[in-house]
């Protein structure tokens, strides 16, 4: 709309100095801690800091931990927020209710929340009431792997609610009109998923992946409120290993790992992207 | 080409906040250290009761074995020392006061000095008297004494001045009733206002000094008080938020006429809430010392607040005196110091303590001696706070002198990053390390450079009374020398000594709880020391040896050695349990250093495995350089002067060829106190007239003979056996480099895991496997995610 | 038909079924919030036992009705509203300070042309999605470099530039017709008085959702003054301190936890349409 940067400047510049301090410096300046060796005499040592760190035992187990758990969390999460949206979408009038009450948990300082969450996952907690009533053994879930359950549910209570919404808007925005001219050509509820449905969804599904994924990989606050910093072995993230090293004055490594940690984020989502766009022109061009 | 990456960012966000330049600092014209009383044994011969402005100069009142009363005719003058021999006499009857007349010379005693304050130009004594009878004590009077100084006497004398009406500040615990010390004494106008710590807490009273009368205010709890404007008082209250490292400090006005009071100020992230205050009226400042400096802050307005001198002390008072000069005492220093900040030098040395070390601030008044040019400045953080490696990082070289742990994970950060300077280039030094126990400077040196200076060591390990040992028939031999062999050991020691009465094998108040906890802190320390010593690190600690010594520790006879239940904190009916005492035969706190307790305890040497060498243990605090500071030379000359201002254990315990027991200094002039009135009873027993007056002064003379040996017992800073002990064990012990697992927990954000693990009511219940593994699991992880 | 009627109902009730789940931790949190405080600590202490036999005595209300915890919380003991104190403080400056920024921002990205635009807009994404902990080292070193560290600032400066409500602000501007701000500037509106007077009240709904989320994570701000006010205990905010209440019970945590939850409570109820707008019109596109 408008052309001069000129007239730009004014509103970008307190934003961009500030993103430029403290986001786009300390990323820049970052990579020269990952490539010094912290010594007195601060010499460049190349990889070497990522070789150490790639080998290193923890932060592979961080690092495989947090794909883990963002791969078990983000689909899940993806799914059945669609699934309810989709749900949602068909019985429209009543949705309201469950709409607010699902959307709130993502305003809810989850540190206060946990409290509760704490108690209900006890080993002689309401959850396994739930578990013996159905005649199963009870679990231990606040150690070892079963520590995973919780917390992967709290990040679904938490987050359910906001990709809901941002599908149920996509699939509202769909003309009812489509639906019935395929219904007369007598298309199957499948196919109308398919070629409807889908398309005109994705660059939503697209953006919910992507604040899973994001979401998925902050979820260190909530282990870090249950397990502290050395938690259960199936539990202890990347962020543990960045965080603990932050602890023993280990900068160089908490910057390497956390730029390992940005290129595979980076290319993960740069391959998003690419898939997304591949797929809208595969759609476009099968229609 | 890295240096100048880190210039250019440096440069980039300085343009952005234009931050400001740094002040320059130092010692200033006319700064002296008048009075220093130290020493290095923990007992001080003598005190500074009070000091006061006289003119132009000082009046310091001292109190050793004997009373001393000097002048300073001005700041720079040497001191006039008073004769204080004839203190309480006086020629003339005093009028209404208490005075024993013998031979027309009146003794007006007043003995107990309850405070000091000047009024008038003159300086006066608040004294009382009492009476001493059969364990009871009664305060029978008070008055105002003037100190007067004529023909090279000091004498305190009768005044004009009220009775002051001392009823309120009597104490009374029963039959024994005494008066509480005026503190902070502040006159204004005619009326003394002093600060009293009674039963009550802390207390403001108000003397008139023209009726005598006395006032006291109602007041909530505060810290300190001084002097306000406009005949006020200023009083202080801290607070600390829950979980800071720092506090609160709020300043009231206290109206002395209706008692109200009102909120001027407030000082945020204090470190000490001791904050000591004075209160100049001629320029409405207040001045106060902290974190090593002198403060003045004009009209309450901490914004104003500047730094003016460094000052080594914090103060008991402070004294405004002509030229802008300021006194500052306590009751080991008198010093004076210049308050015109631009007088400071320009070289300051500043000193970060995180070690709690007096060898440290001793040193100050040595530097002071040989580079007066220097002003050094001494912060002290009891947890530390202040992020070292992030300074390092930053290049940052406002400390110049760090004191740390050897075992602290910043001393290793520092150590491994080769953030240490080399302070070989100092000949002290040098020569100090040559002195240097060899298994600590082995410690003390990276590559072949000196990297720190050694201020402090201590270490534990299980000790054992020798003396009671061998009372009991024990030799030498029977000692184990394995924890097996101790854990056996242990369960035939309680009959062992079953026929001496005034032992038992542990303290009175250990329990059970506190028994098995120290055990597994010291197993599990000493345990990791040793396989670092081996230069093993992928061991686990819920191995069969430490599983089978700490099942042993939670698996013995407690009743049989006395251990009793741990008594509940919340349990409030039974939590208050007597026991006789006894002296204990074994502690889990014996030391592994040279100190004053190792006369009585020796160590008990144990290893892990037969034929390994023992385990012995010592934490050190040193002090580096940090290698940006810009007065490199200056703070290796400081750290070279540390050497002797070391605490005598401490000094026995890094240097060698210290081979001299060390008695206190007061042991001299007691020995003699006690011979004479040995002599007068022995005289009293000649003199004796029937048998049972006789058996009565032999049986005191029998007791008197008893505090004697008991005295010379424990009169030892350090004995005989202290040093052959400590020498014993020296080829067995070590500089700890690492923080024992429990430390490491407690680090590591895991505090309350440790309080479960080790200390708390839940401890009770876990396991061993349960610890090692818990401990195996987090240090495990620890070490995998390496430093 | 009879049967589709049926299958909504079903669904209907399970969707009912899962909103009450969903509702369950803040309802009963503060139904705890008002039992005694000796009741909550009996209770969290027959937490942790993994004998098969024991149950804990959870129901979903207090035994008796008490306000025992609030008294304590609000009247008896400062600390939790201090660190309260503290938390809204933080929300209040960053919301304030982000309100004052990244509109502008987004209004830049999105109206204006200019090279390396969409660069910068990607590069805004990028860090979107990176975890606090990748600037975090240079970050505290900068901070400290500017004599911020342990003051409230290191908190609150980096939060007012937060990359997530740019993006959100930019995608919602975007889609706004330019012939908005064409019909403006030929009534001799220049890119400031648009930007007031138009783009800022057309984008109220996105506005209010950002407002709402951004509020939600400061809210719930932990790794930021866990590492910018390592020594300042008493700067924290209440998120960073329910853990060491609830350890050790200390009988009011609760209460804590409801008060806590409350102004975000308040704050969705308030917002609520908005929020729910603002999201359904964000899209990647």
């Amino acid at each position: 709309m408008y052309k001069k940067l000129r007239l730009a400047f004014p509103f970008l510049l307190p934003g961009l100095a500030g993103l430029l301090i403290f986001y786009g410096i300390p990323f820049v300046g970052g990579i020269w801690y990952s490539v010094t060796d912290g010594r007195i005499e601060n010499s460049f040592v190349g990889i070497e800091n990522y070789v150490a760190v790639w080998k290193n035992q923890m932060f592979q187990l961080g690092l495989k931990n947090t794909l883990e758990l963002s791969l078990i969390c983000a689909p899940l999460l993806f799914l059945l927020s669609f699934v309810l949206a989709a749900g949602l979408h068909r019985i429209r009038p009543a949705g309201a209710f469950f709409r607010s009450s699902v959307l709130m948990p993502y305003l809810m300082p989850s540190s206060a929340i946990l409290v509760i969450w704490l108690l209900w996952f006890d080993f002689g907690g309401p959850v396994n009431r739930i578990m013996t009533a159905l005649g199963m053994d009870r679990v231990d879930w606040l150690t070892g792997a079963e520590l995973r359950i919780p917390v992967v549910l709290m990040f679904l209570w938490k987050n359910l609610g906001f990709c809901v919404v941002i599908f149920l808007s996509a699939l509202q925005s769909i003309p009812e009109s489509l639906y019935e001219y395929a219904t007369l050509e007598g298309a199957s509820f499948t196919k109308q998923t398919v070629s409807i449905t889908l398309p005109l969804v994705i660059p939503s599904a697209f953006l919910v992946v992507i604040l899973a994924f994001v979401s998925a990989f902050r979820i260190f606050k909530e282990v870090y409120f249950i397990g502290g910093a050395y938690p259960d072995e199936p539990l202890y993230t990347l962020q543990n290993y960045m965080n603990n090293m932050y602890g023993k004055l280990n900068y160089q490594n908490v910057t390497t790992a956390a730029y390992i940690f940005a290129l595979i984020v980076f290319v993960l989502f740069g391959l998003l992207f690419l898939s997304q766009r591949q797929a809208m022109r595969r759609l476009n061009g099968g229609d | 080409m890295k240096k100048t990456n880190t210039r250019i960012l440096l440069w980039i966000l300085t343009l952005i906040l234009a931050v400001a330049g740094t002040a320059p600092a130092f010692a200033s014209a006319g700064d002296r250290t008048i009075i220093h009383l130290s020493t290095n044994d923990g007992y001080m011969e003598s005190s500074i009761n009070a000091v006061f402005r006289d003119g132009d100069g000082l009046v310091v009142i001292q109190q050793g074995f004997d009373r001393e009363v000097t002048r300073y005719a001005d700041l720079k003058a040497e001191g006039e020392q008073f004769d204080a021999s004839e203190w309480t006499m006086t020629n003339e009857k005093p009028e209404n006061l208490d005075a024993e007349e013998i031979d027309g010379i009146y003794y007006v005693s007043y003995g107990n000095e309850v405070g000091w304050f000047s009024y008038n130009g003159g300086i006066y004594m608040f004294g009382a008297e009492g009476t001493y009878e059969n364990d009871s004590s009664v305060i029978k009077d008070a008055a105002f004494l003037r100190l007067e100084m004529k023909d090279g006497k000091a004498k305190c004398v009768t005044t004009d001045l009220p009775h002051p009406d001392f009823s309120e500040m009597v104490e009374d615990s029963g039959d024994y009733q005494y008066m509480n010390s005026l503190n902070e004494t502040y006159v204004s106008g005619d009326t003394l206002y002093a600060s009293v710590y009674s039963s009550n807490g802390l207390g403001i009273f108000a003397i008139d000094l023209k009726t005598g009368n006395c006032r006291q205010y109602e007041l909530k709890e505060f810290d300190e008080m001084c002097g306000g404007p406009e005949g006020s008082l200023i009083i202080s209250r801290s607070e600390w938020p829950d979980n800071s490292d720092y506090a609160i400090l709020r300043l009231f006005r206290l109206d002395t006429e209706s008692g109200d009071e009102e909120l001027i100020t407030e000082l945020k992230e204090v470190n000490d809430s001791q904050l000591n205050l004075s209160y100049d009226p001629e320029t409405d400042c207040l001045y106060y010392v902290m974190d090593g400096e002198l403060w003045r802050m004009p009209g309450a307005d901490p914004e104003k607040a500047e730094a003016l001198n460094d000052c080594p002390i914090t103060g008991q008072g402070m004294l405004f005196m002509p030229d802008g000069f300021v006194v500052v005492w306590d009751s080991e220093t008198v010093v004076v110091r210049n308050t015109d900040p631009s007088q400071r030098g320009t070289t300051m040395l500043r000193v970060l303590d995180n070690g709690y070390s007096s060898a440290i601030s001793e040193t100050v008044y040595d530097m002071n001696n040989v580079r007066g040019d220097i002003s050094v400045i001494i912060k002290r953080e009891y947890t530390l706070k202040s992020d070292i490696l992030q300074a390092m990082m930053n290049r940052d070289g406002t400390v110049d002198i760090y004191v740390l742990d050897y075992d602290s994970n910043e001393f290793r950060a520092l150590y491994n990053r080769g953030y240490l300077t080399d302070l070989s280039g100092n000949a002290q030094i040098m020569a100090n390390m040559e002195q240097i126990q060899p298994y600590i400077r082995e410690a003390l040196t990276q590559d072949g450079k000196v990297i720190a200076v050694p201020l402090a060591a201590d270490g534990r390990t299980v000790g054992i009374n020798m003396e009671k040992w061998k009372k009991a028939g024990g030799t030498e031999e029977e000692l184990p020398k394995t924890w097996d062999q101790f854990f056996d050991w242990l369960e035939t020691v309680p009959e062992k000594i079953a026929n001496l009465e005034e032992a038992q094998v542990f303290e009175t108040w250990m329990d059970r709880r506190d028994f098995r906890s120290n055990l597994n802190d010291l197993m599990t320390n000493l345990y990791q020391v040793r396989m670092e010593l081996k230069g093993d690190d992928s061991y686990a600690f819920n191995n069969e040896l430490l599983n089978r010594l700490v099942t042993r520790a939670a698996k013995i006879d407690y009743d049989a050695l006395g251990l009793h239940e741990p008594i509940d904190d919340d349990d409030e009916e039974g939590g208050y349990i007597s026991y006789e005492y006894k002296e204990p035969l074994l502690t889990v706190y014996g030391s592994t250093t040279v100190n004053q307790d190792s006369t009585q305890y020796e160590t008990l040497n144990l290893a892990f495995e037969e034929g390994e060498d023992p385990v012995l243990p010592v934490t050190l605090t040193v002090a580096v350089v940090n290698p940006f500071s810009e007065n490199a030379e200056a703070a290796a000359e400081y750290l070279s002067l540390t050497a002797k201002n070391l605490r005598t254990p401490n000094a026995y315990t890094i240097f060698t060829g210290k081979t001299e027991p060390v008695q206190y200094a007061y042991v001299d002039s007691q020995l003699k106190q006690m011979a004479e009135t040995i002599e007068m009873y022995k005289g009293f027993l000649e003199k004796a007239e029937n048998g049972e007056e006789k058996s009565n002064i032999e049986e005191t003379l029998h007791m008197f003979e008893q505090d004697r040996e008991e005295m010379l017992k424990y009169s030892w800073v350090i004995s005989k056996e202290a040093i052959e002990n400590y020498a014993k064990r020296l080829p067995f012990l070590m500089v700890q480099r690492m923080l024992s697992p429990r430390m490491m927990l407690s680090v590591g954000d895991e505090s309350d895991l440790v309080y479960k693990m080790f200390y708390g009511e839940e401890s009770d219940n876990v396991t061993p496997d349960e610890l090692l593994n818990t401990i195996d699991k987090k240090i495990q992880m620890m070490r995998m995610e390496g430093n | 038909m009879k049967n589709k009627g049926f299958r909504i109902w079903l669904a209907r009730a399970l969707l009912l079924l899962l909103a009450v789940i969903i509702l369950l931790p803040m309802v009963q949190t503060f139904l705890y919030s008002f039992s005694s405080m000796a009741e909550i600590k009996a209770l969290m202490d027959t937490r942790g036992n993994k004998s098969t036999d024991v149950w804990m005595d959870l129901r979903l209300s207090p035994h008796m009705i008490s306000l025992e915890q609030y008294e304590r919380i609000l009247i008896k003991d400062e600390t939790i509203l201090h660190f309260f104190t503290n938390s809204v403080i933080y929300a209040a400056a960053i919301l304030l300070g982000q309100t004052l920024i990244i509109p502008s921002l987004a209004f830049a990205l999105s109206k204006f042309r200019f090279r390396g635009r969409e660069a910068l807009f990607f590069l805004i994404v990028m860090l979107m999605l990176l975890p606090f902990q990748v600037t975090m080292v240079p970050n505290v070193l900068t901070l400290r470099f500017l004599g911020l560290l342990n003051t409230p600032w290191a908190v609150i400066l980096p939060m007012l530039f937060a990359p997530f409500y740019v993006f959100l602000l930019r995608q919602y501007m975007v889609t706004l017709p330019d012939e908005l701000l064409e019909a403006a500037s030929m009534d001799g509106a220049g890119p400031y008085r648009s930007f007031l007077r138009i783009v800022l009240p057309v984008c109220r709904p996105v506005l209010g959702a950002a407002a709402a989320l951004s509020f939600a994570e400061s809210w719930n701000l932990v790794e930021q003054p866990l590492t910018y006010l390592t020594s300042r205990m008493d700067l924290m905010p209440l998120s960073t301190i329910f853990n060491q209440l609830a350890k050790e019970s200390t009988g009011y945590e609760f209460a804590g936890a409801g008060l806590y939850i409350l102004p975000a409570l308040l704050i969705y109820l308030f917002f609520q349409e908005d929020i729910l707008s603002g999201i359904q019109l964000t899209e990647m596109k």
